[in-house]
């Protein structure tokens, strides 16, 4: 079963185990005190009805020791043992055999039956107290036990006792078939009890495995799982009703932060589009009057150019807080093309350079190759923007010094350090430098037009090309920005054609992406 | 210019008669084909939301009946709206908010004709080219390209098996000086050639060089590519 947590064994299994338990104990009493019972009443009936016989056959004894004088005694123990031996008028008697023992001999009708036989305890009583008594022995012919009823025989010559040996053959078939029949019972019983707890407790679990599966449902994101409505009113139906109301408060409080964020999200985004339209009026306006700004008096000029250059940051701040909520929405998709990251890079500092100029500051970009060129799955715009922004804060926070730019294939990524050699990040702001309008250097930052957005736009692109980014920091030394992202297994080779090797190729001819839908035919060149 | 938005187009129209352009202005989609036809423009400035007909629909009736350059405004930068506009016929995109500067470099783009030196006649497969009359035959049979599209194809056909990257092709059919959305290559590219291939799906013209780009792609069991340009008539 599903449910069992081991070591510790299921519940079903506990409880029929107990009930087994149970069962076997109250079986075995009973079973064996009915054994007691019935034996007890079987041989007691025996003992009454053999005693009865003694008596009766004892009694005429005397009268046949009157008719022995003469005789030997060895004589008369025989003739009394004849005697007592001999059928009587309801037919032959019912014991086994018979002993007469007098004071210096004893005389027995069967051979196997001596004497010695008879427990010292039965003699005592017959000899000593004269009284009819009775024991249970061994048998000396075959398994089982037999009755001995002893009884005193009085006369005026000698005095004797006589041991009747009686046969329990009957009483203890008996017992064993009674035995047999209750251990069938029993065994019987047993199993029945076991299955019927088996049944009632699968009944009685059944609600809490439905109630289980349900939850599980509900964990693997069904929201709308519920346990089917149960009309009983005990324990289960009223767990049902709670877990189901339950679920409901959840479902719905669950579906009001989607739908808030959602709408959040939504909105953001639909108000940079909104803003799009007239903020492209005032940018043409803005334009328009910077362009024109010589014919205005001097505040105006001035003014003009504040314009023109704040615009500039809001349309930056509107464009990042545009992507960040792409992101937020979930909206953006991956459509990966092969990107060299030698090349891309080249391109993002290329691009840079008019602002390292600006601040005398000197970008080296090393590529590293011997494991293989920095190939990766990606959309080049999206790392063009993760590295012009690393690239960019870099060459911002060095005021004198140098950055430097590392990419190199390792195994199954590539791996690029951009490197500065600036005032550093303090320990206690590096946690927080990838979040939303974190700024390390508040003062700062406003001189340099960062939009705040900047590090979570990046982490936000790095994650979704499935790779990382780190950042180490020493305050003083400068700081370490390291994007890990997951390599292409095998460059593809540019393939330039052969027959016109001759002819100018228009741009170097590495991986440029191929955008193109699948219907497109690949081409093998040299053909 | 068909944009919604009366402050826009206001001031559109100032920088653009500053630039010696004409401007005729439509408020909404509905009138947009009609005023198309009544002015009959150089080229078309299309928001992609408008109130009535919307943009992709107009793109589509306007590129029916004419190859005029088509240049769309749009506020949204997402994939899906930019490619279907592109696919809708467009020539070319411009994100708002834009400056001034880069709406006129778009639009001179779209009007700049290639001067050429006299008559120019390009052959490859069975499609002929006659750049002075902008004409296209194929077996014989004319052709209807937009400008747009006669000018990706003359610029292939130019140097016919020589491979051009994407972004090499914004900058000649384009002018884009930095880089451009490569869909425009590819959108384009793909319009061009349900027009001249016999099987799009498998272009034998107009072909895809894996990783680096596009070119006129040799005739089969030809031993020369079949590339004539010869001066004069």
């Amino acid at each position: 079963m599903r449910w069992i947590r081991p070591p510790r064994l299921d519940l079903r299994a506990r409880v029929v185990l107990f009930a087994s338990a149970v069962a076997v104990c109250a079986l075995l009493l009973l079973g064996l005190s009915l054994r007691a019972l019935l034996a007890n009443s079987l041989y007691d009936q025996r003992s009454r009805e053999a005693v009865e016989e003694v008596q009766r056959l004892t009694s005429q004894a005397p009268a046949t020791l009157a008719g022995t004088v003469g005789l030997t005694e060895r004589e008369v123990q025989k003739t009394l043992v004849q005697d007592l031996t001999s059928p009587q008028g309801g037919g032959p008697p019912s014991f086994k055999a018979v002993i007469v023992r007098g004071a210096e001999l004893s005389s027995e009708s069967d051979d196997r039956f001596k004497v010695d036989l008879v427990p010292s305890t039965l003699v005592n009583k017959v000899f000593a107290r004269s009284e009819i008594a009775y024991v249970y022995v061994d048998s000396p012919v075959g398994p089982g036990r037999m009755l001995v009823v002893g009884a005193p025989i009085r006369s005026d010559q000698a005095d004797y006792e006589s041991y009747f040996f009686y046969p329990l053959t009957f009483q203890e078939e008996t017992l064993t078939r009674l035995t047999n029949f209750l251990v069938i019972v029993s065994v019987g019983l047993l199993a029945a009890v076991i299955v019927m707890a088996a049944i009632l407790i699968g009944r009685v679990l059944r609600p809490v495995q439905r109630a289980r599966d349900v939850a599980e449902e509900i964990a693997a994101g069904n929201l709308d799982a519920r346990i089917p409505q149960i009309t009983t009113h005990d324990d289960f139906g009223r767990l049902a009703e709670s877990f189901n109301r339950m679920t409901d408060a959840l479902a719905q409080k669950i579906g009001e932060l989607e739908n808030v964020s959602n709408l959040q999200a939504r909105f953001v985004s639909d108000v940079s589009h909104e803003l799009r339209t007239p903020l492209a009026t005032v940018r043409m306006a803005a334009d328009y009057i910077h362009a024109a700004r010589a014919n205005l008096p001097p505040d105006a000029q001035r003014a003009a150019v504040l314009l023109e250059r704040e615009l500039e940051r809001f349309e930056n701040l509107l464009e990042d807080l545009l992507e960040i909520s792409r992101f937020d929405a979930g909206v953006v998709r991956l459509e990966p093309v092969e990107v060299d990251l030698g090349r891309l890079l080249d391109e993002v500092i290329d691009a840079l350079d008019p602002i390292a100029h600006g601040r005398k500051v000197g970008v080296s970009l090393v590529v590293d190759t011997r494991e293989g060129a920095p190939l990766v799955a990606a959309d080049p715009r999206r790392l063009d923007r993760v590295f012009s922004n690393l690239v960019k804060n870099a060459i911002e926070h060095t005021t004198e010094g140098a950055v430097r730019v590392n990419a190199a294939r390792r195994d199954e990524a590539v791996v690029i350090k951009v490197e500065d050699e600036g005032e550093g990040i303090p320990a206690e702001d590096l946690p927080h430098i990838f979040e939303r309008f974190y700024r390390a250097d508040a003062h700062r930052a406003k001189t340099t037009g960062g939009t705040g957005l900047g590090l979570a736009i990046a982490l936000e692109n790095v994650h979704l090309h499935g790779g990382s980014i780190t950042v180490a920091s020493e305050v003083g030394k400068g700081s370490v920005f390291t994007v890990v992202l997951p390599a292409v297994k095998s460059p593809s080779e540019p393939c330039p054609d052969e027959e016109e090797a001759a002819e100018p190729q228009p741009q170097p001819a590495a991986a440029s992406g191929d955008g193109d839908s699948k219907s497109e035919a690949e081409v093998v060149l040299g053909g | 210019m068909v944009d919604d938005d009366p402050s826009l187009g206001e001031m559109l129209g100032i920088v653009l008669r500053q630039e010696g352009f004409e401007p005729v202005f439509v408020r909404s989609g509905d009138q947009a084909v009609a005023a198309f036809h009544q002015a009959k423009p150089d080229l078309v400035l299309l928001d992609l939301m408008l109130p009535g007909k919307d943009g992709l629909e107009i793109c589509r009736e306007l590129r029916m009946e004419s190859g005029v350059p088509i240049v769309m405004l749009t506020a949204k930068t997402d994939t899906v709206d930019v490619v279907l506009g592109l696919e809708s016929g467009a020539d070319d995109y411009i994100t708002k908010p834009f400056s001034a500067k880069e709406l006129v470099a778009r639009i001179r783009a779209r009007l700049r004709r290639r001067d050429t030196d006299g008559a120019e006649t390009l052959r490859f497969h069975d499609i002929e080219m006659d750049v002075m009359a902008h004409q296209v035959t194929k077996g014989g049979k004319p052709i209807n390209l937009t400008p747009l599209e006669f000018e990706l194809l003359a610029t292939l056909a130019r140097r016919p098996r020589q491979v051009f990257t994407r972004e090499v092709l914004l900058e000649q059919v384009w002018g884009y000086r930095y880089a451009g959305d490569t869909r425009l290559v590819n959108v384009h590219v793909q319009r061009l050639r349900a027009k001249i291939e016999d099987d799009p799906e498998n272009p034998r013209v107009v072909q895809t060089v894996r990783g680096v780009g596009y070119r006129i792609g040799p005739e089969t069991g030809a031993e020369d590519p079949g590339l004539a340009s010869d001066a004069g008539t």
